[in-house]
């Protein structure tokens, strides 16, 4: 009796269906032939006669023409359009490749959801992460010429990292000298910003004080008006204002008259000059709604302090020549203003240096993860497109068998992938989309230039993203086309269908991909544990306060209705009186400084029984102007003498209370109290008696030792008075109702003045290590999502390799193996292969870390509890990866495995 | 109404009434057929199951892979709602097309 089986499938291999209902029909019509037969034999016929017979009967009616007029499709696609019907053209043979595609895609869920799972975060995740990073390391600044521009720095003594801010002098006679710039200006930007009457209720906004050659040193234009002009910083100049874009349209319902209207900022109209485009928002994205200019005295001394400069360097000039102009400028100020620190000169930083260059670790390092990312993915569609190469071998092998050309089945495949490719690909085009979204929307404001408008997903980074993943799954789509269907004849065929054992290169190349995957999570996931553990401690750090309870808000009153320091003190009066009396207020104060991150100013002192010797340049310590409680208010521990009290007010003699550090740094084994110190300067007029030690407190951020502080009674006038400072009130009722009433008070006391930053000092505190938050989150959801990766390739390659080793496994089961034997097999096998992957990346990781430690706060590059504890969390994912096909395998019945051929 | 393409149509008749009463083989149609015709009418597999095919992507017939005691699985078709609802509209439009023939060869017998 022939092989009916083997002449159905001939008939209808032209048809293209797929292999499933190939063998379906083909068994079926078999059953017939063979009672045809039978039913032909017992009829008298011969052997040869009936084979005979049976054939005419299945050639005679054109059977593949029939079947083609029944659409070609599996019974359960029926409904489709009629203009579906496939008429052989070459659009609907393509159409056709479709249709087969999506359903061998179907009929492969599983498969089909990681592949495309994997293409959309591999796709989506990285085009994400690298276009906010090619926003901030990467793209030009938006300024004409922005590697010409450099800020300017006074540096004192030699060390070289330190960069301190100029004074109006230093401005005035380096805009002056003009031999090493072509063109160079100020800029400050007030902590409180300003206040803005629109109607009568008083707002707070953001801006920068600039000189009147800002804009033109940056080459930028305005969209409306003009800029400043010199002269328009000269004393007594009228205030002026540029708006930037963002605060023409939303508070201005962009008034297409605006200039020349005058708008009340800081209590003064203010003549609207121009408005910039929404592209520049220099010196700080988060502050940019406006710049207005600011007016230079000529100076009396060198002082004061607190403008940073940004230049316009001249080509053509060497940079050995500027520093020898600078030197000289600088020794031309010293000589004008003698008597203060003699060994500083000028010195420079590159623009696009001073803007990337503190980001650059930390966004270095999301780069590689980014990278290690994109490969992890692209590494794990490949993986499982080999696996299903493998595993669809048979079914190649059968159609090329019954006469399938080669051409024909590269073109299935490629149809079939490019369908992964698009379902992958458009999903991943929406993460990154989303992903630059959610990513622009919680940067801390040190990442600012993501708020640019123009950030969003990079064109060239998705077509790279996409080129590197879609190509893994085009490239091995055509792998069982390459792999198994080449020359395969008829006598092959069973054998592939049988599914015998795998290729031994292609499970160690798959093995060899999964080793990979495991290497690269880990490098990744001790990178992140590493941060997080830095970040931990970070949040830990003792501030030297006791926040709980404590509610601070800042306020900046308007030079115009508060000249002078009496005005200031007798706001701060009425403000803390009416504090005093809330109910549940324990200690309120007014300070210009907080916690965590947040100092007036610094300044130089001296112990003033040991002035320093001629050219020794005094020490720096923070200075801070404090009214009210403030010590008893933020819990800072008083450890020797007393806090200040109603003596030490404005005719008392010029008293001081010191931080611990200070004490012990220049007071060491005595007690200060008593003692003078002299700050800003030599002289009587200089010198303070300290009266008590406090607790250190952290004023220069949580990752900074202890500030060596300095601190002043508010109404003495001196140190460190500025018409804008901080309300501390601590309470004992719940901290938003007091905010709310910390508002009312002051709205009783002035309704004109806008309060801003009301906030705990908890929050303080989170919110200076936003940043370091930030990138932790970041590198541990990549770290994370390179784990599901690696977890979802091993569970694949674990998967398949129990599938296609299932009659032996049966075989096994039945000659008395036991479940336990089944399970030590397979995960055996996939732990060596996750263990083989961990320990590459444990040396990896090694080397790599040295790279974040400049990120890493008291916590070891080579920390032992990160490289112990990560391993042991992949090796357990690992074991749950295999753990299920283990189980799958242990569950096999042998009497249906061995029957499966 | 007569459907003109009748021979199509009567195939599709004879299938469905031998299905309306107990799901079959596609091998025992094709007997039942050639039996019940007295060899008049007659089905090769390679027509057969086309026509099986087709019916059922119409909805009219169901395929299932039955497996019974000591034998291979077969494909049984059975009859479905919509094919009952045919045999009802062909069986009358048979019975017109038989009584409109009666009519016309009908002279003869007056």
């Amino acid at each position: 009796m022939p092989d009916w089986s083997a002449e159905i499938l001939a008939q209808l291999a032209p048809l293209g269906l797929s292999a499933e209902r190939e063998f379906e029909i083909a068994e079926e019509l078999a059953q017939h032939l063979e009672q045809r037969f039978a039913e032909l034999r017992a009829h008298g016929a011969s052997d040869a006669d009936a084979s005979r017979q049976v054939l005419d009967e299945l050639r005679h009616g054109a059977l593949p023409d029939a079947l083609a007029r029944t659409q070609h499709r599996a019974p359960r696609d029926a409904g489709e359009p009629p203009g579906a019907r496939s008429t052989g053209s070459h659009v609907s043979s393509l159409w056709r490749d479709v249709r087969y595609g999506a359903r061998s895609l179907r009929k492969a869920p599983g498969f089909t959801t990681i592949a495309t799972i994997t293409l959309a975060l591999g796709i989506g995740a990285t085009t994400a992460m690298f276009s906010v990073l090619d926003a901030v390391l990467l793209r030009p600044l938006p300024f004409a010429q922005p590697e010409q521009l450099v800020r300017v720095f006074a540096t004192y003594g030699s060390t070289p990292g330190n960069l301190q801010s100029l004074s109006v002098a230093d401005l005035l006679a380096l805009r002056a000298d003009g031999r090493a710039f072509s063109s160079l200006a100020s800029f400050r930007v007030p902590n409180d910003g300003f206040s803005y009457v629109a109607v009568d209720q008083p707002e707070r906004v953001y801006g920068t004080v600039v000189s009147a050659g800002f804009f033109s040193t940056l080459g930028v234009q305005p969209k409306l008006g003009r800029t400043f002009r010199p002269g328009d910083d000269a004393p007594g100049a009228p205030p002026l204002v540029v708006l930037s874009d963002a605060f023409w349209r939303r508070r201005l319902g962009s008034d297409p008259a605006v200039i020349g209207k005058s708008l009340d900022l800081q209590g003064r109209p203010t003549t609207v000059i121009g408005v910039m485009p929404p592209s520049v928002w220099y010196p700080r994205g988060d502050r940019a709604e406006l710049w207005i200019n600011d007016t230079f005295p000529q100076p009396g001394r060198r002082g004061p302090f607190g403008l940073a400069v940004v230049a316009r360097e001249k080509p053509g000039v060497a940079a050995a020549q500027r520093d020898a102009v600078l030197a000289q400028v600088a020794a031309e100020v010293r000589a004008r203003f003698p008597g203060g620190p003699d060994r500083w000169t000028f010195s420079e930083q590159s623009l696009a240096q001073r803007f990337s260059g503190p980001l650059r670790p930390a966004l270095l390092m999301l780069m590689g993860a980014v990278v290690v990312v994109l490969l992890i993915a692209c590494v794990n569609v490949t993986n499982l497109m080999l696996a299903r190469a493998t595993s669809r071998e048979g079914e190649i092998a059968v159609r090329t068998a019954l006469g399938a050309s080669r051409a024909a089945l590269v073109r299935q495949l490629l149809v079939e992938g490019t369908l992964l490719a698009i379902l992958g690909g458009s999903l991943g085009v929406l993460v990154a989309i989303w992903g630059v979204r959610v990513l622009t929307s919680v940067a801390p404001d040190s990442l600012f230039v993501l708020r640019d408008a123009s950030t969003g997903v990079d064109a060239r980074v998705l077509a790279l993203a996409a080129l590197a993943t879609i190509g893994s799954v085009l490239l091995f789509a055509l792998a069982p086309a390459i792999l198994g269907a080449s020359a395969r004849a008829i006598g092959a065929v069973r054998e592939a269908v049988r599914g015998g054992t795998d290729a031994p290169s292609r499970r160690r190349l798959r093995s060899a991909l999964v080793v990979a995957e495991f290497a690269l999570s880990l490098v990744l996931l001790v990178g992140a544990g590493l941060l997080v553990r830095s970040l931990a401690k970070l949040r830990s750090v003792d501030t030297g306060v006791h926040g709980e309870g404590v509610v601070t808000a800042s306020i900046a009153l308007p030079s115009t209705r508060y000249a002078g320091l009496p005005q200031i003190v007798i706001f701060h009066d009425r403000l803390l009186a009416a504090l005093r009396s809330l109910p549940g207020v324990e200690s309120v104060s007014a300070s210009v400084g907080l916690p965590p991150d947040v100092f007036g100013s610094s300044s130089d002192f001296f112990v003033s029984s040991r002035p320093p010797a001629d050219g020794e340049f005094s020490p720096l310590a923070d200075v801070l102007a404090v009214d009210g409680d403030y010590f008893s208010a933020l819990g800072i521990p008083l450890l020797s003498g007393r806090v200040f009290d109603e003596r030490d007010d404005g005719n008392a003699p010029n008293r001081a209370i010191v931080s611990r550090a200070l004490a012990q740094k220049y007071f060491p084994g005595t007690n200060p109290v008593g003692e003078r110190i002299n700050v800003g300067g030599p002289g009587d007029a200089n010198a303070y008696t300290i009266v008590g030690v406090v607790g250190d407190v952290r004023y220069d951020g949580v990752a900074q030792a202890p500030s060596e502080a300095i601190y002043f009674p508010f109404v003495q006038g001196g140190m460190g008075v500025t018409p804008s400072f901080s309300v501390v009130a601590r309470t004992r009722a719940g901290t938003d109702d007091v905010a709310r009433l910390v508002r009312e008070a002051v709205h009783q006391i002035d309704p004109q003045l806008a309060i801003a930053n009301v906030r705990t000092v908890h929050e303080l505190v989170e919110e200076s290590v936003a940043g370091d938050k930030f990138r932790t989150t970041l590198l541990a959801v990549f770290a994370a999502l390179a784990l599901v990766l690696a977890a979802v390739g091993i569970y694949g390659v674990m998967t398949y390799a129990v599938g296609r080793r299932s009659r032996e496994i049966g075989i096994r089961l039945a000659l008395g193996a036991r479940a336990g034997a089944i399970y030590r097999l397979v995960l055996g096998e996939g732990l060596v292969v996750a263990g083989v992957g961990i320990a590459i990346g444990l040396l990896a990781s090694a080397m790599l870390t040295r790279t974040v430690s400049k990120l890493l706060f008291e916590v070891s590059a080579t920390d032992v509890a990160t490289f112990v504890a990560v391993p042991v969390l992949l090796l357990a994912i690992a074991a749950l990866a295999c753990f299920l096909p283990a189980r799958r395998a242990a569950r096999v019945d042998p009497s249906v495995t061995m029957r499966t051929d | 109404m007569i459907t003109l393409d009748l021979k199509k149509g009567s195939a599709d008749f004879l299938i469905l009434s031998l299905l309306r009463d107990e799901p079959r083989h596609g091998y025992e149609l094709s007997k039942l057929i050639e039996s019940r015709s007295g060899g008049v009418v007659q089905f090769q597999v390679s027509s057969l199951y086309p026509l099986l095919y087709r019916m059922e992507e119409r909805g009219w017939i169901k395929g299932k892979w039955i497996e019974k005691a000591g034998q291979r699985r077969r494909r049984y078709y059975h009859i479905t709602a919509a094919g009952r609802e045919v045999v009802k509209e062909q069986r009358e439009s048979w019975l017109e097309f038989v009584h409109a023939i009666g009519q016309v060869v009908g002279p003869a017998h007056a």
